[in-house]
């Protein structure tokens, strides 16, 4: 089998185009893929730089430090279980804004002072599924009646929420 | 005759016996060294190599209260879409008769609310209950990072699984992979997201904000390699699960508590 | 103790099905190309002259839809402007992957194949197109290289039987690994099996040389031309064979699905009897196996009773249920296999979306194009016989009748 002239051409095509997708490759590629594994190196460092949202409780005792020492104290229920941020939402952007930092408003990050009878009932009310030891409220209604008849609105109409005890 | 035999007999019983005396001894001293080079080998790599990080998560399905405080976290930690979730609780009822209700409104964002009524009357009254948080497995063998066409799941020294979004073109071949179902397509970006054990956090010392915010310590974060850290311990001292183990993924999330209704 | 689930839950991820109707889409088009080609290699490199009328056809054929696959892939990319990365970074674990280089590998193996058969064409056409333009673009097509001696044929040929060889195991790679995409999936009991790609080449197969009779069929009847009885006769026999082992492997998948009784066969076996059963138990496995397989077997078991327009219509009507079949076959694997949740106790409807970018508007406008682009390749070049047969219409005026048009037809090796 001879080679022929247009054996040589169809070559020169095809390395041509071997060739081009070389140097693309050269160019698309970024330089820190395959660094660390087969991925790019700087994702790591990108992860990692992401902003914090929930700072923990002592940033907010900062500003807020008689709410914090009521809820810190000795009478608390609540103390060192349930954080600040799991009832109020994340402080991160709160305390940017305070500081004048500029934020993109995202509201899943507004802080916010909660109904409590929807947030006191997501823990306590009870339900399928909860176990024993946890303080659960089987009837909410019969709860909330005073022995005169009368009804009281929300949970903090008697309990202080950050320290969970019965106002005096 | 007997002489010979005697001198004979003796040479042969001690000849014996010195023979045994050195060669049990070139035994055990060979023994011996070989255990001393291995624990010199060990203190001295101890020395040299900085302390290790592995991170673990434990999950204890006997605290959870399910009060979704860990999903409303996660999505405000970390920019979660509506609808979809990077952890979540499930609620496994178990009626008499082997039959099991599982639900998850909503991913339990705003918590659960009471098995309906109707449900009782035809089921029965449930004899076992309990929630299970999921969250992603962060495998040892990952099916995810496997099947990724371009690099763009992978896997960080400390064992965290990643995603690089700006890399990721969006096939949704992982989503598929992913047999825990913790893999989703961001709408907003068009690409994979998952939960990244707060990666941004843990990485500067901090918890993950569904641990951080769990009222319960039903989630548990911590350094697996570091034998006397918290999470080590419970490890060591509970009977551990983990989900679909059969596949072989070889998930770091672990949980204490599972019985064989959750899948 | 025996769980079954009393209400469906589904894990709160799985809100869509992430995989629709172009995804559906790619494996049909790529596996028309897979069946076409082996059709054309059967001719090219196994000498089964009875397929000559259709070899240069199904190259084509192949071609035109080779040229689309990559379309609903982009279609349905999250991020379709990165489509490039995985060919610049592909990971070598994932047969997804492989997609970049396979496909232009088999591409390239295909048009070089292609180039070599019409060589000659190509070359004359250079010389004698009625258009200038279209001349240079013969002459750019043919490197500038207008030697047609019986010598520089013989040495195409040699090369043109080497590609048909290596082309038979990259047209089934080109299919095999869109099977293993599924099979390897051990999170997903409807997909994971080692049979997969088997039987995703098998339908391949079957729908390409489906493909080639019905358009084979279609337009010959519509142009009033002959349609070779003898040849439609070895296309019916080759897709009978196959047609058997394909609905054959699929069952057997499914018996062995059913015997064994995993965990996850509850869900399955709820599965195909209520959400799939039209799409596979009736269309798939009934309507679109049985019948085709039946009167394909009639019509060549009583052949010699038959006429050929009988028998000619029965291949036919059998080849489109057929192509429906294996249609219908990729829609219960892909998107039936979405359609229950990875908790094994629940399950998603699959709403049809007509418009929008990855709608059935898109799809049917895909599948479309490598029709509009044989009808492109039928003004350049003879779709089905040697030169002759293309229009003279086309052709420079002026030409002496007794002009030999036939090239030197270089022996088969028998």
């Amino acid at each position: 089998m001879k080679f022929e002239k247009h054996y040589g051409r169809l070559l020169g095509v095809l390395i041509g185009v071997a060739a081009c997708f070389v140097y693309a490759r050269s160019i698309l590629v970024p330089k820190d893929f395959g660094k660390l594994g087969h991925f790019r190196a700087s994702a790591i460092d990108e992860i990692k730089a992401l902003p914090v949202q929930h700072v923990g409780a002592d940033k907010c005792k900062d500003c807020h430090n008689y709410e914090y020492e009521q809820w810190s104290g000795p009478k608390s229920l609540h103390k060192q279980k349930v954080k600040c941020e799991a009832c109020h939402g994340p402080g991160g952007h709160h305390i940017a804004k305070m500081n004048g930092e500029p934020i993109e408003e995202d509201p899943r990050r507004d802080l916010k002072v909660p109904d409590s009878m929807v947030v006191c009932s997501r823990c306590h009310l009870k339900l399928t599924g909860r176990p024993e030891g946890q303080p659960m409220l089987a009837d909410l209604n019969k709860h909330m009646t005073e022995p005169d008849g009368t009804k009281k609105e929300k949970c903090v109409s008697c309990h202080n929420p950050h320290t969970q005890s019965v106002y005096p | 005759m007997k002489k010979m035999n005697r001198r004979e007999f003796l040479t042969k019983t001690v000849g014996t016996g010195v023979k045994t005396f050195v060669f049990g001894n070139l035994v055990c001293t060979t023994a011996e060294l070989l255990q001393d080079k291995k624990s010199f080998a060990n203190s001295a790599s101890k020395k040299e190599e900085p302390e290790k990080v592995i991170f673990g998560f434990l999950v204890d399905t006997r605290k959870c209260i399910g009060c979704g405080s860990c999903v409303r976290a996660d999505k405000a930690e970390n920019g979660v879409p509506e609808g979809f979730f990077r952890t979540w609780v499930e609620r496994y009822t178990f009626f008499p008769n082997g039959r099991v209700l599982v639900d998850s409104p909503k991913g339990a964002e705003d918590g659960f609310w009471p098995v309906k009524e109707d449900k009782e009357r035809t089921l029965g009254k449930p004899y076992h209950h309990y929630f299970v948080p999921k969250l992603c497995n962060h495998c040892i063998d990952t099916p995810c990072i496997q099947v990724c066409p371009v690099g763009a799941s992978f896997e960080t020294k400390e064992g965290v699984i990643l995603i690089d979004q700006k890399r990721c073109v969006g096939c949704a071949y992982c989503v598929q992979a992913c047999p825990f179902g913790t893999r989703y397509i961001n709408p907003e970006k068009g690409v994979a997201d998952k939960c990244t054990w707060c990666y941004h956090r843990t990485t500067q010392g901090l918890k993950p904000a569904c641990v951080e915010v769990c009222p319960v310590k039903a989630r548990i974060f911590g350094n697996i390699s570091d034998s006397e850290s918290e999470i080590s311990k419970l490890l060591r001292d509970n009977r551990v699960q983990v989900l679909k183990s059969y596949l072989g993924t070889r998930p770091k999330t672990r949980y204490i508590g599972l019985d064989s209704g959750v899948i | 103790m025996h769980h079954y689930f009393v209400e469906g839950f589904v894990l709160p991820n799985q809100n869509q099905i992430w995989w629709t109707i172009l995804i559906v889409l790619y494996p049909y088009i790529t596996g028309i190309v897979a069946g076409a080609f082996i059709i054309s290699s059967l001719y090219h490199v196994f000498n089964k002259e009875d397929l000559k009328p259709v070899s240069r056809f199904s190259l084509l054929m192949a071609f035109a839809f080779l040229l689309f696959a990559t379309c609903p892939l982009l279609g349905h990319l999250g991020r379709p402007e990165r489509a490039l990365n995985i060919m610049l970074t592909p990971n070598p674990t994932s047969a997804m992957a492989g997609f970049g280089f396979i496909y232009a590998t088999y591409l390239i193996i295909l048009a070089i194949e292609i180039w070599l058969v019409y060589r000659p064409d190509i070359v004359y056409l250079s010389k004698h197109s009625s258009s200038m333009l279209l001349r240079k673009l013969y002459w750019l097509l043919s490197l500038g290289v207008d030697n047609v001696s019986k010598s520089s044929l013989e040495s195409d040929h040699k090369v043109m039987i080497f590609l048909a060889s290596i082309g038979i195991p990259a047209a089934c790679t080109l299919h095999g690994y869109v099977g293993f995409i599924f099979g390897a999936i051990k999170a997903n009991p409807w997909w994971s099996s080692p049979m997969m790609p088997v039987i995703f080449l098998l339908s391949a197969i079957v729908s390409g040389i489906a493909m080639v009779l019905v358009c084979y069929q279609a337009i010959h009847y519509l142009k009033g031309r002959a349609i070779d009885s003898q040849c439609t006769q070895a296309l019916m026999g080759y897709l009978w064979l196959f047609a058997i082992i394909d609905v054959a492997i699929e069952l057997l998948e499914i018996i062995n699905h059913a015997y064994m009784a995993n965990e996850d066969w509850e869900v399955l076996h709820e599965l195909v009897m209520t959400k799939l059963f039209v799409s596979y138990v009736v269309i798939q496995m009934l309507v679109c196996s049985v019948i085709p397989i039946g009167l394909l077997g009639a019509a060549i078991i009583f052949r010699k009773r038959l006429s050929d327009r009988i028998r000619n219509a029965m291949g036919f009507l059998s080849a489109m249920l057929l192509l429906i079949q294996v249609l219908a076959m990729r829609w219960n694997v892909v998107i039936g296999g979405q359609m229950f949740s990875k908790s094994f106790r629940g399950f998603l409807r699959f709403d049809v979306e007509v418009f929008g970018r990855e709608g059935l508007l898109v799809a049917f406008a895909i599948f479309l194009m490598p029709f509009i682009t044989l009808g492109i390749f039928a003004r350049l070049l003879p779709l089905w016989g040697p030169i002759e047969t293309y229009p003279k219409k086309w052709l420079r005026k002026g030409l002496p009748e007794k002009q030999n048009l036939t090239f030197p037809e270089p022996a088969h090796p028998s």
